[in-house]
């Protein structure tokens, strides 16, 4: 028997034959061939078993786990210097308490409830610094109603 | 009853740990028995498994649903273990199947067995060795498509598909790897038991 009955027999041992094909192939079957296909399943078994018990024990999620693990920290400490690059802290909460004091201190000076007959007034906020949301720095002016005036908040935020 | 692995992957795209996890236990082996079919190396094996189910978890996103996830991961998988067998042999053209077939086309698969019980492979560590050496003898090519189909039962479309290869080409490296490993492990067999 040459190669191409064997490539035939070996399709018809994979099950890539067509219906028709295999029954023909089925049909015409010799005791040299039933010799090759028993064969052929062996060597599948064999290679099939030895691979299969080689990996019975396998265990990869510690690995897997560690490797999630350490990209995440990467990704949190490249966010955190992103952070930092605009002088933010890596605590959300620290800064964030800073923006809004800042917020609100700007509304209450632009608003001036203290003042009711003046709403006119304006202001100007020149700068508006957190520097590690550690202390914050609103520097205002209110020009219209106090000429060159100008007003410096401080305020400190609670470390992390 | 157990989710499918389609909602696994759901799940673990939403950040589900746990599903994540279910799909490396229930995949490993799998995986990691092929890996090692491909690349012999038991330590290169899980580095490739691992690789292949991180790649996994980064690209969630792009999984397609209609499509199996062990296929997925699998070529994932393959893939590696190829770029891997490239790199051990200096960027030579081993999957070149002339230099491959090394025995006369006339000589078909031997109409006899190897004489060993496959049962005993899972049992017999030193057998497995064997198996394994005899596996490392097939040029990767041959090896690749061996293990593709032998353990993992990948059509012969899937395995062309996976290595980017003709349906005839898959059939001739399978034809060549089943007669190499038959002769292998017949000769090992007559070594190991002369009388037989």
């Amino acid at each position: 028997m040459g190669k191409a009955e064997d490539e035939r027999l070996q399709r018809y041992f994979d099950g890539e034959l067509p219906e028709a094909d295999r029954a023909a192939v089925e049909a015409a079957l010799t005791e040299d061939d039933k010799l090759k296909l028993a064969a052929l399943g062996e060597l599948r078994g064999l290679v099939g078993n030895a691979l299969s018990a080689e990996a019975a024990d396998i265990d990869l999620w510690p690995g897997i786990e560690k490797q999630l693990g350490a990209s995440r920290n990467a990704a949190g400490k490249a966010a955190a210097g992103a952070r930092r690059r605009w002088g933010l802290r890596a605590h959300p909460a620290s800064w964030s308490a800073g923006l809004v004091t800042a917020a609100a201190a700007a509304l209450l000076f632009v608003v001036q409830p203290w003042h009711p007959g003046h709403a006119q007034n304006g202001c100007d906020i020149e700068s508006l610094e957190t520097v590690g949301a550690v202390a914050s720095v609103i520097h205002m002016s209110d020009t219209p109603h106090r000429g060159d005036e100008s007003t410096t908040v401080i305020w400190t935020t609670e470390d992390d | 009853m157990e989710p499918d692995d389609r909602k696994l992957v759901e799940d673990a795209r939403r950040g589900d740990a746990t599903a994540f996890r279910e799909l490396v236990t229930r995949h490993q082996r799998r995986a990691y028995a092929v890996a090692l079919g491909m690349v012999h190396d038991p330590d290169d094996a899980r580095d490739i498994c691992q690789d292949a189910f991180l790649k996994v978890h980064k690209n969630l996103a792009t999984f397609e649903g209609d499509a199996q996830f062990f296929t997925w991961l699998y070529r994932i998988v393959v893939n590696l273990a190829i770029d891997l067998l490239r790199k051990r042999r200096g960027q030579r053209v081993e999957f070149d199947d002339t230099q491959a077939n090394d025995e006369p086309d006339e000589a078909g698969i031997a109409p006899h067995r190897t004489g060993f019980d496959p049962a005993r492979a899972l049992a017999d560590k030193e057998l497995r060795n064997q198996i394994l050496a005899a596996l490392d003898k097939l040029s990767p090519a041959h090896r690749t498509v061996l293990v593709m189909r032998e353990v993992e039962g990948l059509s012969y479309q899937e395995m062309a598909d996976t290595m980017k290869c003709s349906i005839g080409t898959i059939m001739s490296r399978l034809f060549h790897a089943r007669k190499k490993m038959q002769q292998l492990l017949i000769a090992y067999r007559k070594a190991a038991n002369p009388a037989a």
